[in-house]
């Protein structure tokens, strides 16, 4: 299988499972939800960029958790192995599919955050782009951990407590972006960082990421 | 040379032969580390006797770092070649540096009660130090989820290594972060030249806790060795 047509097949495979999908994105409001109703109204504005981060983060990881199970439990992965084509490209195009998938309808959802936590237009587009430059690296870091426990009974809470402790660069550089604008500053600096993360991620990832789930399927 | 020494056949007697040395420059120095920084040392002209913690606090400090770049090392030589004794090091290993961030973080909460009047600061180095703690706790949790040794040694040196990575940027990024919310802590770099006496008491104890690593690692790299036979 060639790494396009894999990406083909990938998208297909989740449009298929539409329902399935749905459920990070679900469980993303229903977090977003309940902050307002535990916080006063003020304070939303203020604690809105870091919610909405720490929810993202959450539902991104939750949404890798069946990212390899299956295919390593039903030996599709072994046939993936087979294929001409290396086997970090095929995870590459896999990876993006992901991000379609799961991700690109966070962004959607953010008019309504915004109208929930009254940020107004200009700071959310602060937001989303801070959302556009950390979660690639986010996912790519999720997905070696999903790697790492894709065979095992409690691959969930692993997947979790692995990545978490690791994503607090790519959470505090996003919100120092979402800092410096509130304060009127130029942001670039940590921009040039979530930059510079999701690249080094998305050209050493995929190797790591086929080196581990070799080693899970061994 | 390495090969020679990374046949089991020579390193388990081996390891034998040196945990004894081990074992006893760990006490001795210890004994003369806590003799020296709770007697000999002045007292701080400004945190008064409560400074001495100190002795007990950096030295862990040191280690946990110490700890997880050992790992680093076997998890290098382990995705590199195959390594019986580097997997048994890298998987008992995680378990002595979590202690020893564990202790740091105690040692640094009963030091900060006085200092500060609080147990816990979200200060820059004691939430760095806290992640690392987190991060040693997936590696444990990684490795024991796995039942395979050989497979949970490859998958820990995986996660190792993504983890040597990333502490670096993870030390920077709450430094960034802190600094633009919080004053700048009562340490400050360079701020006061350390006492003589004290530097010689701090280098004890950090020598002490090195052999105490090398005496608890050979020893557990031994037991493991004998289960692997049976």
């Amino acid at each position: 299988m060639t790494p396009s047509r894999y990406f083909i097949f990938c998208l297909r495979l989740l449009l298929r499972q539409r329902r399935e999908v749905a459920l990070p994105l679900f469980f993303f409001l229903i977090v977003l939800s309940l902050f307002p109703m535990v916080f006063p109204a003020k304070d939303l504005p203020s604690l809105a960029p870091a919610v909405l981060w720490i929810t993202a983060l959450l539902s991104i990881l939750l949404s890798l958790n069946n990212l390899f199970r299956e295919d390593v439990e039903d030996g599709f992965l072994t046939q993936l192995l087979l294929s001409p084509a290396p086997l970090s490209s095929l995870i590459a195009m896999k990876l993006l599919a992901h991000w379609i998938a799961y991700v690109l309808p966070l962004f959607i959802a953010l008019p309504l955050f915004g109208l929930w936590y009254r940020v107004p237009t200009e700071n959310l587009l602060v937001l989303a782009s801070s959302l556009a430059l950390g979660t690639p690296s986010l996912l790519i870091l999720g997905a070696i951990a999903a790697a790492l426990s894709a065979g095992l009974k409690q691959g969930g809470i692993l997947l979790m407590l692995i990545t978490l402790p690791l994503a607090t660069p790519i959470l505090l550089f996003s919100l120092t972006i979402t800092d410096m604008a509130a304060n009127g500053l130029s942001y670039t600096a940590p921009a040039y960082f979530l930059l510079a993360m999701a690249i080094v991620s998305a050209s050493l990832g995929p190797l790591v990421i086929s080196a581990s789930l070799r080693i899970s399927i061994s | 040379m390495i090969k020679h020494y990374d046949s089991l056949k020579i390193f388990y007697p081996l390891a034998g032969r040196l945990m004894p040395w081990f074992g006893w420059a760990f006490a001795l120095l210890g004994i003369f580390g806590l003799y020296w920084g709770l007697f000999l040392a002045p007292i701080d002209a400004v945190q008064g006797e409560a400074y001495r913690i100190m002795f007990v606090h950096v030295p862990s400090a040191w280690m946990s770092l110490m700890i997880y770049a050992v790992m680093t090392i076997c998890a290098i030589t382990i995705l590199l070649r195959r390594s019986k004794i580097a997997e048994y090091w890298l998987l008992s290993s995680s378990s002595i540096g979590a202690s020893f961030t564990f202790l740091t973080l105690v040692t640094g909460s009963l030091w900060g009660r006085p200092m500060w009047g609080t147990w816990w600061v979200w200060d820059a180095r004691l939430t760095s130090e806290l992640i690392l703690l987190f991060v040693y706790l997936g590696i444990i949790a990684l490795g024991n989820a796995i039942p395979e040794k050989r497979k949970a040694a490859q998958a820990v040196s995986m996660l190792t290594v993504v983890g040597s990575i990333n502490l670096p940027i993870i030390k920077f990024s709450v430094d960034w972060w802190t600094t633009l919310h919080q004053p700048a802590s009562i340490f400050r770099a360079g701020g006061s030249a350390i006492h003589p006496m004290m530097l010689t008491a701090l280098l004890l104890m950090a020598a002490s806790f090195t052999c105490y690593y090398f005496w608890l690692i050979l020893w557990r790299v031994r037991i493991q060795i004998r289960e692997n036979k049976q």
